[in-house]
């Protein structure tokens, strides 16, 4: 039998059994848009954490408290604080970092007359600006001597600024945090999203104070600082900065008797990559697990259509269709199914990976969407293989039958 | 050289350790043009028989020549050829298609064959007017009567052109009349040179034969030749 006379065969006895090929390729359609949408967006994640990591810049290096070896396991939230200002200062005075600030972050109550809410309250030193850059709407930020003299002052994101003021100008307005009063000083642009957090949302006051009045702690949650020259050599030099502050003898190098951690974007970017990797690995797991199940659909479907054309099986072969005829016959009709199958779920793959990043976007200041070419040509080609892999055992089994036996089946 | 000859045919069936012998040795020949009915009672072997001369079943032991050829070893493959090329077969309860059209049922054997789309639908719609169908050819097989049905399997029997037109109770699932008219039709193929080997236990069907081989137990127990053929006034 020729090929376009196996299509056109395969084609009629599919649409004679509408809803039942429909059914069938389910599965199929499924599970390749599923995989579809979920490596598109996780190709968006990886590409918006990238752009975040670039707009920083790469020369910032961050120092955060640890134990034992950072680069394993997920991050203990109970971690021992050893990070402080002196390590700060430390920083400051080597000739590799041209900024270096400490952050402290919080999440407080902060009122204004009758508004009152929780707001994510940033410790910062009067260099936060030089490391995470943004423009004022108006007023300015606090300065070294505010920092210096545990002054009660306060920078507000654009958005905490109009919850709690209105139409108002905030700027030498009082708010509450804690029960302490703050002088607003400055009003930041709105920035948007950075690294998932709503930076617009958000009140920045001098580290020292909220140190002391706020939370009567010593330490800071992390230290962030701009290297100068290479990245690398600049990390070795917080490194052995932090252990004289912190007397660790550790000549050796080793990260792991350290009480601290140095990293820098790069690093982060490094990360991103390996969670993309493994994020890969654990879709293409989902991906051969649901498509498994959409071929078991396909051969249980497929066995069902040979029993009941057993008779039509037993006509073609009298009229002279061999073994390959009828196994040909049946697997045309398979791999039919399964790539039709996958062409829709190619489809509506793309559609709900457009809509996703449509939607993440009203949310998510640069966020792209992003279309896994390479995961497209791949569902075509496993559809396929479906197909064949799991049609072959009935089609073998309808070629096998006996002309005289399949004619006469009731 | 006759058109078919066999020689000693056994066919035996196992089933795992039990052995059931059908056919016990058949001796005969049929020439090109005959009309031959195979008779018999149930189980007498008739219908393995017609499946062994018709390439359905392969034989057991002896030798089947057809058109001088030793075809007694051929496999699967072999077979199936051989009835695509050479064969067409009519069955008690039709084998159409169900949703396909008269034309498509008819096309189907040349499916297997070399020819273009355009030869096929030539060579179906000749045997679909041979049938006397044309009125016919576009509708859907189910919708037609059982006589017409039965044509279209006949149309379909005929279209390769084969050199033996294999039926196995053709009528057995049909009133008398229309019955009377596919026997009808059967001769008037056979008038026009082409060879029938008819399978049936109704004698009166046998009638329009010309050559009736009776089988009982395995063997020929009568071979009727030179069988005045009689037309018309068939009734069960």
């Amino acid at each position: 039998m020729k090929m376009q006379d196996l299509m056109a065969t395969a084609l009629t006895s599919l649409r004679r059994n509408k809803s039942r090929s429909v059914l069938t390729i389910l599965g199929i359609v499924i599970g390749i848009a599923a995989v579809i949408l979920m490596l598109s967006i996780g190709r968006s994640a990886e590409d918006y954490i990238l752009s975040e990591v670039a707009d920083l810049g790469s020369d910032l290096v961050f120092v955060e408290p640890s134990s034992g070896d950072p680069t394993s396991g997920p991050p203990d939230p109970f971690i021992e604080q050893t990070v402080n200002l002196d390590d700060v200062e430390a920083l400051r005075d080597s000739a590799f970092f041209s900024v270096v600030d400490g952050s402290l972050i919080s999440t407080l109550t902060v009122s204004n007359g009758d508004e009152s809410d929780f707001v994510q309250i940033a410790g910062a030193t009067e260099t936060y600006l030089d490391i995470f850059p943004a423009d004022f709407e108006a007023g300015s930020f606090f300065s070294q001597s505010d920092v210096d003299g545990y002054a009660r002052v306060a920078v507000l994101g654009k958005q905490t600024a109009e919850d709690l003021f209105g139409d108002q100008n905030p700027i030498d307005q009082k708010i509450k945090i804690k029960k302490l009063s703050f002088r607003v000083v400055g009003v930041l642009e709105e920035q948007g999203t950075q690294f998932f957090q709503n930076l617009d949302e958000r009140i920045t006051i001098p580290v020292t104070t909220m140190q002391r009045d706020l939370l009567g702690v010593d330490h800071v949650n992390f230290i962030s600082a701009r290297a100068i020259g290479d990245v690398e050599i600049a990390k070795e030099e917080a490194r052995y900065i932090l252990r004289d502050t912190h007397d660790i003898d550790n000549p050796e190098d080793d990260i792991e008797k350290d009480d601290f951690f140095v990293s820098s974007q790069s690093d982060a970017v490094e990360t991103v990559g390996v969670i993309g990797s493994i994020l890969t690995v654990l879709l293409a797991s989902i991906a051969a697990i649901s498509l498994l199940v959409g071929g078991i659909g396909i051969m249980n479907i497929m066995l069902v259509s040979v029993t009941e054309r057993t008779k039509e099986i037993g006509l073609r072969k009298s009229i002279g269709a061999t073994y390959k005829d009828i196994l040909k016959q049946f697997l045309v009709e398979s791999v039919l199914l399964t790539s039709v199958g996958g062409i829709i779920g190619i489809l509506i793959g793309i559609g709900t990976s457009l809509l996703s990043a449509l939607i993440v976007q009203n949310f998510v200041n640069g966020w792209t969407a992003s279309l896994p070419a390479e995961a497209i040509f791949l569902g075509l080609i496993v559809s396929s293989i479906i197909g064949i892999v799991f049609g072959l055992y009935p089609a073998r089994r309808a070629a096998k039958l006996d002309p005289v036996q399949a004619l006469r089946y009731e | 050289m006759a058109l078919i000859e066999v020689n000693d045919l056994v066919k035996t069936y196992t089933n795992g350790e039990v052995q059931t012998p059908v056919l016990k040795g058949i001796t005969t020949k049929i020439e090109k043009g005959e009309f031959v009915s195979i008779m018999g009672p149930s189980g007498s072997g008739k219908s393995t028989f017609m499946h062994i001369l018709g390439f359905l079943d392969p034989l057991t032991s002896g030798v089947y020549k057809f058109n001088g050829k030793d075809v007694s070893e051929f496999d699967d493959d072999a077979r199936a050829i051989m009835r695509r090329e050479n064969l067409g077969f009519i069955f008690q309860f039709f084998h159409l298609l169900a949703g396909a059209t008269v034309l498509e049922n008819v096309m189907l054997p040349l499916y297997y064959l070399p020819f273009s789309l355009k030869e096929r639908e030539e060579k179906a719609r000749r045997a679909i007017d041979a049938v006397e169908l044309t009125h016919r050819t576009d509708f859907v097989s189910n919708k037609l009567s059982g006589g017409e049905k039965q044509r279209v399997a006949i149309a379909r029997a005929i279209v390769n052109e084969p050199s033996v037109i294999f039926a196995d109770e053709p009528t057995g699932n049909l009133d008398t009349k229309t019955g009377e008219t596919i026997l009808e039709l059967l001769t008037k193929l056979h008038e026009d040179g082409r060879t029938i080997i008819m399978v049936t236990h109704e004698q009166e069907a046998a009638e329009f034969s010309e050559r009736i081989i009776r089988i009982r137990d395995g063997v020929i127990e009568k071979d009727e030749r030179d069988h005045k053929r009689r037309r018309g006034s068939f009734s069960k």
